[in-house]
């Protein structure tokens, strides 16, 4: 009984539950019986040495792999069967390193593009109902320009997405996560190939919407000097197993992690 | 001496023509990068269909008048063309209801079997991409205008003349006019058809699928169906253009001939020249690019190419004036692609952003959210 109201409270505070996760390449194991529970609201980190399953762990949270072994449970849903698809429509979306925007459209038009379930895409009869779509249209530019001003893009909204930055563009990648209707977002390594000013602005972009909007991240990264502080909960990983959890600065100062990254 | 209401009416039907086929190429490699480079085909859909289908029909229904049985019309009107449509054409300005019955059914049957056929093409269009797409439609595109120009009952017994659309506006009293009218009219309306859907979230979705379709996809877009369905709107469209071609009796010289309607210059190359001259998903560049060539080039040049290739003195390095003319064109069609990849790469009025509500109610609601 007792055990029962713990395991629920522990299904109410964690989005991301992982049990006993392996996946094996070959005779290598990439992830060895993984446990990792990523609370609700919080940003999370995951750092970790170049192959030590950052990144399998990654896909097979978000449904590009399929494990071996254990169960991933997303808001109490056993999901580690589900395809990637199906996994976004629970709300459970995951960025790439490299942003992918819709170069010619506007900023505005990106987000709007990730509106789900939009009447007027239907090109039959787009072009001749515009009433059948407009009060949906309207309240999808409501929603957008809500969520630019969220990531700090509001003033961008008219100019196409080929004239932002690297760091922008990454803030539009989360912007169309949310407008999907993401409440949890992974992300690979964010801060990769955008300067240490913007990565700043990139995190305050986070923390704000994890804190105000309740949305749950959970990020690979390497630059862990510029990251650190702005998260709540961190996970080391060394040689497909999880090596270290904690506060940042408890996982970053662990041995065992000085060690994974000096020792190689 | 040039009859100049004559000439307008020439031009106007030419630039309708010409809008309406670099329009519906427009969706489909402007607004969501199908690189089609078998327009032609789908243009010819309409030539046949007006050429034949319709044709047979107003001589099955006019088969009393024309001396013999409905099943005879329904065959010697495709294989004594001429004959058979020179004697429709004394009875049909006296029917102007099966005259417009005709006119309606080339319009609805063109289009629905132009969507057929993109729909058709639509299934190479998800598997192959770029040049190897392009490429591919470009030789489906020979190949039924082989299979066209030799075929009987499709292109009739002559292969070089093929066939004769009646005067189906021959009851208008005035058929230059009216065709010219009538070929206004369809391009407004292809028009005001395509700013709508350029301007609605359908728009926008196409041309989302150009830019990433893999980021579409991760969005939950079903690219394959939207390929698929620019390849059967935009080919629709595409088969518009045929019948409004093939009605007008100036434009034909009263004849459509397969080498004609599938001819890849005229039917594919230069709406690609308009697109790419207008700006790519630019539906107000295409139409501005259309009016200003083809008043001031196409029409002048295939009315007095002669005459202006005999400006060029090629005779005096042996090239024959008549074939010059006839290349000249050509020579426009490439000098004129390069003039506006060198000074505007983005078209004479580049793409502009899918406006789904007006711009004024967009601010409206953005004022809202301003941090």
């Amino acid at each position: 009984m007792g055990l029962q109201v713990a395991r629920e409270e522990e299904l109410q505070e964690h989005v991301i539950i992982t049990e006993n996760l392996v996946k094996r390449f070959g005779g290598i194991v990439a992830l060895d019986r993984v446990n990792i529970r990523i609370p609700k609201g919080k940003i999370t980190l995951l750092i970790g040495p170049n192959g030590s399953g950052k990144t399998t762990l990654v896909n097979v949270i978000s449904g590009f792999l399929l494990p071996e072994e254990g169960r991933v449970i997303f808001k109490g849903k056993d999901i580690t069967r589900l395809p990637p698809h199906e996994r976004v429509k629970l709300g459970l979306v995951r960025t790439f390193q490299i942003p992918k925007p819709f170069l010619n459209l506007t900023v505005l038009e990106n987000v709007l593009v990730a509106a789900e379930g939009h009447p007027g895409e239907n090109p039959y009869t787009a072009a001749v109902l515009r009433s059948k779509w407009i009060p949906f249209e309207e309240e999808a530019v409501e929603r957008a320009f809500d969520i630019l001003s969220w990531v700090g893009l509001y003033q961008k909204w008219e100019v196409p997405a080929s004239d932002l930055s690297g760091g922008q563009l990454k803030l539009l990648e989360i912007a169309r996560a949310i407008m999907k209707g993401a409440d949890t977002i992974i992300m690979d390594e964010p801060a990769a190939g955008v300067n240490p000013t913007l990565v700043h602005e990139l995190f305050d972009r986070i923390v704000r919407l994890s804190r105000e909007r309740g949305v749950t991240f959970f990020i690979i990264e390497h630059r862990i000097g510029l990251v650190a502080k702005y998260v709540d909960y961190a996970y080391a990983m060394n040689m497909g197993r999880v090596i270290a959890e904690g506060p940042p600065d408890y996982v970053l100062n662990h041995p065992d992690v000085l060690e994974s990254y000096l020792g190689g | 001496m040039v009859n100049l209401a004559v000439m307008a009416e020439q031009i106007i039907s030419f630039i309708a023509v010409y809008y309406i086929l670099s329009a519906s190429l427009n969706m489909k490699a402007g607004m969501t990068g199908i690189p089609d480079f078998g327009q032609a085909m789908f243009f010819a859909v309409g030539g046949i269909v007006v050429g034949n289908l319709a044709t047979r029909i107003a001589a099955v229904i006019a088969a009393p008048e024309l001396g013999v049985t409905r099943g005879e019309a329904w065959k010697l009107v495709i294989t004594q063309n001429t004959d058979f449509v020179a004697r429709l054409n004394e009875i049909l300005p006296h029917k102007p209801g099966l005259s417009i019955a005709m006119i309606l059914f080339s319009l609805v049957i063109a289009m629905i079997l132009g969507g057929l056929l993109g729909w058709l093409a639509s299934y190479p269009a998800l598997r192959l991409r770029g040049d190897y797409l392009a490429i591919m439609l470009l030789t489906a595109s020979e190949g039924l205008r082989v299979l066209a120009t030799y075929t009987v009952s499709i292109m009739g017994s002559t292969p070089t003349v093929g066939l004769t659309a009646p005067n189906f506006f021959g009851f208008t009293g005035n058929a230059p006019l009216w065709t010219s009218v009538f070929a206004l009219i369809m391009a407004l309306l292809t028009y005001v058809y395509m700013e709508s859907f350029h301007n609605s979230p359908g728009g926008r979705l196409f041309r989302a699928v150009r830019d990433d379709e893999e980021s579409a996809e991760a969005l939950g877009k079903d690219v394959a169906k939207v390929r698929r369905d620019a390849m059967i709107i935009g080919s629709a469209f595409a088969a518009l253009a045929g019948v409004v071609f093939s009605l007008n009796p100036w434009t034909t010289g009263s004849s459509i001939a397969a080498q004609s309607i599938f001819d890849r210059v005229f039917w594919t190359f230069w709406p690609w020249a308009l697109m790419i001259l207008g700006g790519m998903a630019s539906n107000r560049g295409v139409g501005l690019a259309t009016t200003i060539v083809v008043a001031l080039l196409i029409g002048p040049i295939r009315l007095y190419k002669q005459d202006i290739a005999r400006l060029f003195h090629v005779q005096a390095v042996g090239i024959d004036v008549g074939y010059f003319a006839n290349a000249l064109e050509y020579i426009l069609l490439g000098v004129l692609i390069l003039l506006v990849l060198l000074i505007r790469p983005r078209g004479i009025i580049p793409e502009p952003p899918s406006w789904t509500l007006k711009k004024d109610k967009i601010k409206e609601i953005a004022r809202k959210y301003q941090a």
